[in-house]
Order: structure tokens, then sequence, then C-alpha cells
């Protein structure tokens, strides 16, 4: 485990990073979730925002 | 001012994994010690799924469905708003939807951008699906869904 000092203009935290942390990804809530996030972004679309803007366009 | 209020407010030790996109911390309350994990999934090239919830030992599973009362849901939400902009200075380009799995669950991350609007504004453009259309986030509707991306990366490139 190290400990990492990151800071945002004056919004810092000192925040632990490990290389051992379960992939929760695989949960099946988690699953779901991203599913639900990928049918609802197919429904209904994205805002128009700027960072979509400078890379490939998100194609859900 | 709002800055001074945002620094000081309590917030739970966060732990990260290497790539930034899952957090975990303990919420310590009335209910005991409660695990919680913050996921960001990658759903689309730049598009991140924020999900958020409690993590069973014995279940050795997630419920992101529950709710805690554990009494800390301020310190919780300010938790959580770390790791959202952790993940967004380590993901510059990313835009991050949010969407609840319970419209609970979706006022609560409605809270956590209200609590802490002064501060997400000044970094972040954040929209809120309502009526069938996203607008520009504003602090007194009640939106169906959101999402964020940062508004000048050259602010988080020092």
């Amino acid at each position: 485990m190290k400990a990492e000092d990151w800071k945002v203009d004056d919004f810092s935290h000192t925040i632990k990073v490990v290389d051992n942390m379960p992939d929760y990804s695989n949960d099946p809530h988690f699953v779901q979730k991203a599913a639900d996030a990928r049918a609802f972004i197919s429904l209904h679309g994205l805002p128009d925002i700027g960072p979509c803007k400078e890379g490939p366009s998100a194609q859900v | 001012m709002c800055k001074r209020m945002f620094m000081n407010l309590n917030r739970y030790e966060l732990v990260a994994d290497s790539r930034h996109e899952q957090f975990e911390f303990y919420s310590d309350g009335d209910a005991g010690c409660i695990r919680k994990v913050v996921l960001f999934e990658k759903i689309a090239p730049y598009l991140y799924n924020l999900s958020f919830g409690d993590w069973s030992d014995v279940k050795n599973a997630l419920n992101d469905q529950c709710v805690s009362n554990n009494g800390d849901r301020d310190k919780v939400l300010v938790t959580v708003a770390h790791a959202v902009m952790n993940f967004m200075q380590h993901h510059p380009y990313a835009v991050l939807f949010a969407r609840g799995s319970t419209a609970a669950r979706t006022r609560l991350y409605q809270m956590g951008i209200n609590k802490n609007w002064d501060r997400i504004c000044s970094f972040y453009d954040v929209h809120g699906f309502l009526n069938d259309k996203w607008e520009p986030f504003e602090r007194d509707k009640n939106y169906e869904a959101f999402t964020l991306s940062q508004r000048d990366n050259s602010v988080f490139l020092n």
C-alpha cells in the first residue's frame, strides 16, 4: 500500500492506493448497474458535453 | 467561504485501486462499521458509470439498494465526492454517468451534488436528465440521472 498526496487547487487529500483490491466490477449488482446505465444512455443519449468531443464518440 | 466549508467537512479515509476506478472506505456509525464501495466502471470510450453501495462480507456481494441508517449520511456524501474528484483527476477526459438504483438513491446523489455545488460547479459541467431531456444541472430540480465532466482540463495537469 502506498499513500498518494493529490491536490486539485486547494482541495487536497491523502489517499491510499492498493494493488490487491478485489475486482468489484464482477459483482452481479455492479454488472446490472452497468447494464442499466447502458440501456438508459442508449434510450436517452447523453448531453452535448465537451470532453466527448475531444475523443471518440461515446457509443454504448 | 464555501471552499473552507467544504474542506472542513468530515470525511472517511479512502483507499483506491491502482487505476483509481475503485474506492473503498468504512462508514462508522450507529449501525456499526460498514464497508462502502465506489466503482467507476467504463461502459464506453470516455464514459464511466458511477456505482456505490455497501459490501456484505457475509454474502461477499454488494447491495446498492440498502439503506444503512448509519447516521453519517453527510460524511459519506463528502467521502464519495472525494472519490469522484480523485477519479476525475486521474481520468480527465471522462464523462461520468450516475443514476441511482432507486429514486431514493438518485436523490442521495442529488443531495451530494447540492451539498458540494459551490465546489463542483467551479470544476465540472453537470447535467441532469428530467422530462425526457438533458439540461444543465439546477439545484432545485429532482433529476433522474446525472453526467459530470471536467470544465477545464488544464486545472488538473499541475
